[in-house]
Protein backbone atom coordinates (compact mmCIF):
# COMPACT_ATOMS: atom_id res chain seq x y z
CA UNK A 1 0.00 0.00 0.00
CA UNK A 2 1.80 3.13 -1.21
CA UNK A 3 -0.60 5.49 0.52
CA UNK A 4 0.35 4.32 3.99
CA UNK A 5 3.98 5.25 3.28
CA UNK A 6 3.20 8.71 1.95
CA UNK A 7 0.28 10.14 3.88
CA UNK A 8 2.39 11.48 6.76
CA UNK A 9 4.59 13.28 4.24
CA UNK A 10 1.56 15.24 3.09
CA UNK A 11 1.25 16.63 6.64
CA UNK A 12 4.89 17.70 6.58
CA UNK A 13 4.38 19.38 3.20
CA UNK A 14 1.29 21.14 4.53
CA UNK A 15 3.37 22.33 7.48
CA UNK A 16 5.83 24.07 5.16
CA UNK A 17 2.96 25.36 2.98
CA UNK A 18 3.63 23.23 -0.07
CA UNK A 19 -0.10 22.74 -0.37
CA UNK A 20 -0.03 21.72 -4.01
CA UNK A 21 2.27 18.76 -3.33
CA UNK A 22 0.37 17.85 -0.13
CA UNK A 23 -2.88 17.74 -2.09
CA UNK A 24 -1.25 15.64 -4.79
CA UNK A 25 -0.44 12.97 -2.21
CA UNK A 26 -4.03 13.19 -0.92
CA UNK A 27 -5.33 12.72 -4.44
CA UNK A 28 -3.07 9.73 -5.16
CA UNK A 29 -4.14 8.15 -1.88
CA UNK A 30 -7.80 8.70 -2.59
CA UNK A 31 -7.53 7.21 -6.06
CA UNK A 32 -5.67 4.22 -4.71
CA UNK A 33 -8.23 3.58 -1.98
CA UNK A 34 -11.56 4.79 -3.30
CA UNK A 35 -12.84 1.23 -3.55
CA UNK A 36 -12.90 1.30 0.25
CA UNK A 37 -16.12 3.34 0.01
CA UNK A 38 -18.11 0.11 -0.28
CA UNK A 39 -16.31 -1.26 2.78
CA UNK A 40 -17.18 1.87 4.74
CA UNK A 41 -20.87 1.35 4.01
CA UNK A 42 -20.61 -2.30 4.98
CA UNK A 43 -18.92 -1.37 8.28
CA UNK A 44 -21.60 1.21 9.03
CA UNK A 45 -24.33 -1.37 8.44
CA UNK A 46 -22.69 -3.79 10.84
CA UNK A 47 -22.19 -1.06 13.43
CA UNK A 48 -25.82 -0.09 13.28
CA UNK A 49 -26.93 -3.62 14.05
CA UNK A 50 -24.74 -4.59 16.97
CA UNK A 51 -26.21 -4.62 20.44
CA UNK A 52 -23.08 -3.61 22.41
CA UNK A 53 -19.88 -1.78 21.41
CA UNK A 54 -17.57 -4.54 22.61
CA UNK A 55 -19.02 -6.97 20.04
CA UNK A 56 -18.09 -4.85 17.03
CA UNK A 57 -14.54 -6.18 16.62
CA UNK A 58 -15.67 -9.78 16.31
CA UNK A 59 -18.71 -8.97 14.18
CA UNK A 60 -16.49 -7.16 11.67
CA UNK A 61 -14.04 -10.06 11.50
CA UNK A 62 -16.90 -12.52 11.04
CA UNK A 63 -18.01 -10.45 8.08
CA UNK A 64 -14.48 -10.70 6.65
CA UNK A 65 -13.43 -7.15 7.51
CA UNK A 66 -9.85 -7.26 8.79
CA UNK A 67 -7.54 -4.66 10.38
CA UNK A 68 -6.03 -3.82 7.00
CA UNK A 69 -9.51 -3.12 5.58
CA UNK A 70 -10.20 -0.75 8.45
CA UNK A 71 -6.87 0.98 7.81
CA UNK A 72 -7.83 1.36 4.13
CA UNK A 73 -11.14 3.01 5.03
CA UNK A 74 -9.42 5.36 7.48
CA UNK A 75 -6.70 6.31 5.00
CA UNK A 76 -9.29 6.92 2.28
CA UNK A 77 -11.27 9.18 4.60
CA UNK A 78 -8.11 10.98 5.69
CA UNK A 79 -6.98 11.58 2.13
CA UNK A 80 -10.43 12.96 1.32
CA UNK A 81 -10.04 15.42 4.17
CA UNK A 82 -6.63 16.49 2.90
CA UNK A 83 -8.18 17.11 -0.51
CA UNK A 84 -11.14 19.05 0.83
CA UNK A 85 -9.55 21.02 3.62
CA UNK A 86 -6.16 22.14 2.30
CA UNK A 87 -6.83 25.63 1.04
CA UNK A 88 -4.80 26.37 -2.01
CA UNK A 89 -3.47 29.75 -0.97
CA UNK A 90 -0.69 31.02 -3.16
CA UNK A 91 2.21 28.63 -2.68
CA UNK A 92 4.05 30.39 0.07
CA UNK A 93 6.99 28.08 0.38
CA UNK A 94 10.41 28.84 -1.04
CA UNK A 95 13.11 26.47 -2.20
CA UNK A 96 16.87 26.65 -2.07
CA UNK A 97 19.31 23.85 -2.83
CA UNK A 98 16.70 21.16 -2.19
CA UNK A 99 15.42 22.69 1.04
CA UNK A 100 11.76 23.69 0.89
CA UNK A 101 10.90 26.20 3.58
CA UNK A 102 8.38 28.74 4.73
CA UNK A 103 8.90 31.76 6.97
CA UNK A 104 6.49 32.89 9.67
CA UNK A 105 7.10 36.43 10.85
CA UNK A 106 5.90 36.89 14.43
CA UNK A 107 7.34 40.40 14.74
CA UNK A 108 9.90 39.86 17.49
CA UNK A 109 11.19 36.68 15.86
CA UNK A 110 10.95 34.78 12.62
CA UNK A 111 10.21 31.08 12.43
CA UNK A 112 11.50 28.92 9.59
CA UNK A 113 9.88 25.56 8.91
CA UNK A 114 11.63 23.38 6.38
CA UNK A 115 11.60 20.00 4.70
CA UNK A 116 14.69 18.61 3.00
CA UNK A 117 13.34 16.12 0.51
CA UNK A 118 16.71 14.82 -0.62
CA UNK A 119 18.34 14.62 2.78
CA UNK A 120 18.71 11.03 3.92
CA UNK A 121 18.26 11.42 7.63
CA UNK A 122 19.61 14.35 9.56
CA UNK A 123 19.16 12.56 12.87
CA UNK A 124 18.01 14.61 15.84
CA UNK A 125 19.85 17.71 16.86
CA UNK A 126 19.99 21.32 17.89
CA UNK A 127 22.57 23.96 16.86
CA UNK A 128 22.95 27.69 17.34
CA UNK A 129 22.78 29.93 14.31
CA UNK A 130 25.46 32.45 15.19
CA UNK A 131 25.09 34.76 12.18
CA UNK A 132 21.48 35.63 12.97
CA UNK A 133 21.12 35.02 16.70
CA UNK A 134 18.95 31.99 16.27
CA UNK A 135 18.57 28.30 16.82
CA UNK A 136 18.11 25.39 14.43
CA UNK A 137 16.61 22.05 15.31
CA UNK A 138 16.14 19.07 13.05
CA UNK A 139 14.81 15.53 12.97
CA UNK A 140 14.84 13.23 9.95
CA UNK A 141 14.08 15.46 6.98
CA UNK A 142 12.41 18.18 9.03
CA UNK A 143 13.96 21.42 10.19
CA UNK A 144 12.68 24.22 12.41
CA UNK A 145 14.51 27.44 13.23
CA UNK A 146 13.88 30.55 15.25
CA UNK A 147 15.71 33.69 14.21
CA UNK A 148 15.86 36.82 16.36
CA UNK A 149 17.92 39.23 14.27
CA UNK A 150 19.57 39.55 10.87
CA UNK A 151 18.25 38.54 7.48
CA UNK A 152 16.37 35.38 6.59
CA UNK A 153 18.68 34.77 3.64
CA UNK A 154 21.65 34.70 5.97
CA UNK A 155 19.80 32.28 8.24
CA UNK A 156 18.93 29.98 5.32
CA UNK A 157 22.56 29.95 4.19
CA UNK A 158 23.73 28.98 7.64
CA UNK A 159 21.02 26.31 7.89
CA UNK A 160 22.06 24.85 4.53
CA UNK A 161 25.68 24.83 5.65
CA UNK A 162 24.67 22.91 8.78
CA UNK A 163 22.54 20.44 6.84
CA UNK A 164 25.32 19.79 4.30
CA UNK A 165 27.73 19.09 7.12
CA UNK A 166 25.35 16.41 8.39
CA UNK A 167 25.17 14.56 5.07
CA UNK B 1 11.90 17.59 30.09
CA UNK B 2 11.68 14.58 32.35
CA UNK B 3 8.56 12.49 32.34
CA UNK B 4 7.83 9.15 33.92
CA UNK B 5 6.70 6.01 32.16
CA UNK B 6 5.14 2.79 33.29
CA UNK B 7 4.68 -0.10 30.89
CA UNK B 8 2.14 -2.88 31.17
CA UNK B 9 1.42 -5.70 28.77
CA UNK B 10 -2.07 -7.04 28.49
CA UNK B 11 -2.97 -10.31 26.86
CA UNK B 12 -5.91 -9.73 24.53
CA UNK B 13 -7.47 -13.01 25.66
CA UNK B 14 -8.74 -11.31 28.77
CA UNK B 15 -10.68 -8.77 26.69
CA UNK B 16 -14.21 -9.88 25.84
CA UNK B 17 -15.24 -9.88 22.17
CA UNK B 18 -18.14 -12.25 21.73
CA UNK B 19 -21.75 -12.62 22.87
CA UNK B 20 -21.01 -15.48 25.23
CA UNK B 21 -18.61 -13.26 27.18
CA UNK B 22 -19.63 -10.56 29.64
CA UNK B 23 -18.72 -6.94 28.92
CA UNK B 24 -16.23 -6.52 31.75
CA UNK B 25 -14.19 -3.70 30.22
CA UNK B 26 -14.94 -1.60 33.31
CA UNK B 27 -13.35 -4.21 35.55
CA UNK B 28 -10.31 -4.45 33.31
CA UNK B 29 -9.99 -0.65 33.34
CA UNK B 30 -10.19 -0.68 37.12
CA UNK B 31 -7.39 -3.25 37.16
CA UNK B 32 -5.24 -1.12 34.83
CA UNK B 33 -5.66 1.95 37.01
CA UNK B 34 -4.97 -0.05 40.14
CA UNK B 35 -1.69 -1.28 38.64
CA UNK B 36 -0.80 2.33 37.82
CA UNK B 37 -1.59 3.66 41.28
CA UNK B 38 0.25 0.78 43.00
CA UNK B 39 3.37 1.18 40.88
CA UNK B 40 3.86 4.92 40.39
CA UNK B 41 6.94 4.77 42.60
CA UNK B 42 8.59 2.34 40.21
CA UNK B 43 8.02 4.44 37.09
CA UNK B 44 11.00 4.88 34.82
CA UNK B 45 12.33 8.38 34.07
CA UNK B 46 12.74 9.41 30.47
CA UNK B 47 14.03 12.71 29.15
CA UNK B 48 11.91 14.01 26.33
CA UNK B 49 13.81 16.31 24.01
CA UNK B 50 11.84 19.53 23.99
CA UNK B 51 12.67 20.19 20.29
CA UNK B 52 11.27 16.82 19.26
CA UNK B 53 7.89 17.97 20.61
CA UNK B 54 7.75 20.52 17.77
CA UNK B 55 8.03 17.81 15.14
CA UNK B 56 5.67 15.51 17.01
CA UNK B 57 3.13 18.33 17.00
CA UNK B 58 2.94 18.23 13.18
CA UNK B 59 1.31 14.84 13.63
CA UNK B 60 -1.26 15.98 16.15
CA UNK B 61 -4.84 16.42 15.06
CA UNK B 62 -5.28 20.10 15.85
CA UNK B 63 -3.40 23.16 14.70
CA UNK B 64 -1.43 24.22 17.73
CA UNK B 65 1.79 26.23 18.09
CA UNK B 66 4.31 26.82 20.85
CA UNK B 67 4.10 23.21 21.93
CA UNK B 68 7.25 22.89 24.09
CA UNK B 69 6.08 25.87 26.20
CA UNK B 70 2.61 24.36 26.56
CA UNK B 71 3.92 20.94 27.50
CA UNK B 72 6.32 22.31 30.12
CA UNK B 73 3.54 24.48 31.56
CA UNK B 74 1.29 21.44 31.57
CA UNK B 75 3.84 19.58 33.65
CA UNK B 76 4.35 22.41 36.10
CA UNK B 77 0.63 23.03 36.38
CA UNK B 78 1.34 26.72 35.74
CA UNK B 79 -1.55 29.15 35.58
CA UNK B 80 -2.79 28.39 39.04
CA UNK B 81 -6.50 27.91 38.81
CA UNK B 82 -6.66 27.56 35.03
CA UNK B 83 -6.72 24.31 33.13
CA UNK B 84 -6.05 23.50 29.52
CA UNK B 85 -9.11 23.00 27.41
CA UNK B 86 -9.79 19.36 26.63
CA UNK B 87 -8.72 19.92 23.05
CA UNK B 88 -5.29 21.18 24.05
CA UNK B 89 -4.79 18.54 26.74
CA UNK B 90 -5.74 15.85 24.21
CA UNK B 91 -3.25 17.27 21.75
CA UNK B 92 -0.50 17.36 24.35
CA UNK B 93 -1.15 13.68 25.06
CA UNK B 94 -0.84 12.84 21.37
CA UNK B 95 2.37 14.85 21.07
CA UNK B 96 4.00 13.37 24.18
CA UNK B 97 3.10 9.87 22.97
CA UNK B 98 4.62 10.42 19.52
CA UNK B 99 7.74 12.07 21.00
CA UNK B 100 8.12 9.14 23.39
CA UNK B 101 7.71 6.57 20.59
CA UNK B 102 10.34 8.48 18.62
CA UNK B 103 12.82 8.62 21.46
CA UNK B 104 12.29 5.31 23.21
CA UNK B 105 11.70 3.11 20.18
CA UNK B 106 13.62 5.12 17.53
CA UNK B 107 10.56 5.48 15.34
CA UNK B 108 11.09 8.23 12.76
CA UNK B 109 8.27 10.79 12.73
CA UNK B 110 7.50 10.05 9.08
CA UNK B 111 6.72 6.44 9.99
CA UNK B 112 3.92 7.38 12.37
CA UNK B 113 0.54 7.54 10.66
CA UNK B 114 -1.75 9.84 12.59
CA UNK B 115 -5.43 9.15 12.02
CA UNK B 116 -7.14 11.03 14.84
CA UNK B 117 -8.73 13.45 12.34
CA UNK B 118 -10.85 10.53 11.09
CA UNK B 119 -11.49 8.90 14.46
CA UNK B 120 -15.13 9.94 14.09
CA UNK B 121 -15.51 6.88 11.86
CA UNK B 122 -15.64 4.94 15.13
CA UNK B 123 -13.42 2.14 13.85
CA UNK B 124 -9.90 3.55 13.87
CA UNK B 125 -7.39 4.60 16.52
CA UNK B 126 -5.38 7.83 16.87
CA UNK B 127 -2.34 6.46 15.10
CA UNK B 128 -0.63 3.46 13.53
CA UNK B 129 2.97 2.28 13.39
CA UNK B 130 4.33 -0.65 11.41
CA UNK B 131 6.19 -2.78 13.95
CA UNK B 132 8.75 -3.97 11.40
CA UNK B 133 10.38 -0.52 11.24
CA UNK B 134 11.61 -0.45 14.84
CA UNK B 135 13.92 -3.03 16.34
CA UNK B 136 13.28 -1.77 19.85
CA UNK B 137 9.54 -2.01 19.36
CA UNK B 138 9.98 -5.56 18.08
CA UNK B 139 11.90 -6.41 21.24
CA UNK B 140 9.25 -4.79 23.40
CA UNK B 141 6.44 -6.74 21.73
CA UNK B 142 8.39 -9.88 21.03
CA UNK B 143 7.39 -9.98 17.37
CA UNK B 144 8.83 -8.71 14.12
CA UNK B 145 5.69 -7.95 12.19
CA UNK B 146 2.21 -6.54 12.47
CA UNK B 147 0.66 -3.16 13.05
CA UNK B 148 0.61 -1.26 16.31
CA UNK B 149 -2.65 0.63 16.76
CA UNK B 150 -2.24 3.56 19.13
CA UNK B 151 -4.83 5.37 21.21
CA UNK B 152 -3.99 8.26 23.51
CA UNK B 153 -5.88 9.65 26.47
CA UNK B 154 -5.03 12.49 28.78
CA UNK B 155 -6.01 13.81 32.15
CA UNK B 156 -4.64 16.99 33.67
CA UNK B 157 -6.46 16.42 36.93
CA UNK B 158 -6.30 12.81 37.95
CA UNK B 159 -9.81 11.60 38.50
CA UNK B 160 -10.07 7.87 39.03
CA UNK B 161 -13.69 7.37 37.94
CA UNK B 162 -13.44 9.67 34.91
CA UNK B 163 -10.32 7.80 33.79
CA UNK B 164 -12.11 4.45 34.13
CA UNK B 165 -14.71 5.46 31.56
CA UNK B 166 -12.07 6.81 29.17
CA UNK B 167 -9.93 3.68 29.39
CA UNK B 168 -12.91 1.45 28.82
CA UNK B 169 -14.04 3.31 25.69
CA UNK B 170 -10.48 3.54 24.37
CA UNK B 171 -9.84 -0.18 24.82
CA UNK B 172 -13.03 -1.13 22.98
CA UNK B 173 -12.12 1.23 20.16
CA UNK B 174 -8.59 -0.21 20.05
CA UNK B 175 -9.98 -3.73 19.75
CA UNK B 176 -12.15 -2.84 16.74
CA UNK B 177 -9.01 -2.00 14.76
CA UNK B 178 -6.53 -4.42 16.37
CA UNK B 179 -8.43 -7.69 16.85
CA UNK B 180 -7.13 -10.46 16.36
CA UNK B 181 -3.58 -10.57 15.10
CA UNK B 182 -2.25 -7.05 15.54
CA UNK B 183 -0.98 -5.08 18.50
CA UNK B 184 -2.37 -2.19 20.45
CA UNK B 185 -1.05 0.61 22.61
CA UNK B 186 -3.13 2.66 24.97
CA UNK B 187 -1.01 5.64 25.99
CA UNK B 188 -2.41 7.38 29.05
CA UNK B 189 -0.81 10.74 29.67
CA UNK B 190 -1.61 11.64 33.24
CA UNK B 191 -0.63 14.52 35.46
CA UNK B 192 -0.32 12.82 38.81
CA UNK B 193 1.18 14.40 41.95
CA UNK B 194 3.09 17.06 40.05
CA UNK B 195 4.62 14.76 37.46
CA UNK B 196 3.66 13.75 33.94
CA UNK B 197 3.27 10.04 33.51
CA UNK B 198 2.92 8.25 30.22
CA UNK B 199 1.35 4.95 31.17
CA UNK B 200 1.85 2.60 28.23
CA UNK B 201 -0.55 -0.32 28.08
CA UNK B 202 0.37 -2.70 25.27
CA UNK B 203 -2.26 -5.16 24.08
CA UNK B 204 -0.79 -8.34 22.63
CA UNK B 205 -2.66 -10.98 20.63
Amino acid sequence: MACIDNITKSLFLGWIMDIREAKKIGEECYNELKDARALKRKIYDIRRNIEYDYLLAEELRNAGIMSTDIVSVALMEFSKRILNNAELVKDEFKEKEGLKYTVIDVGYKKIIRGYCENCKDLGDGIVTLSSVNGVLIFSGKLIYAEVFSGSINKAIDEILKNIMRKL
Amino acid sequence: MRIKTLTLKLDSDILPHSKNEVDDYDIISEYLLQVFEDNVDYAEDIDINEPSLIFASILSSRMIEGIPESVVSYKLGKWGSKLYSGDVAGNIAEIITYALLHQRYSIPFDKIIPLRPVKYLGIITDGIVDISISKRLQEELDTNKGLLFINTRSSMIYNHSAMLRRISTSLKNLEVARYQDNYGLLSLVLRYSGEIYDYLVFVKP
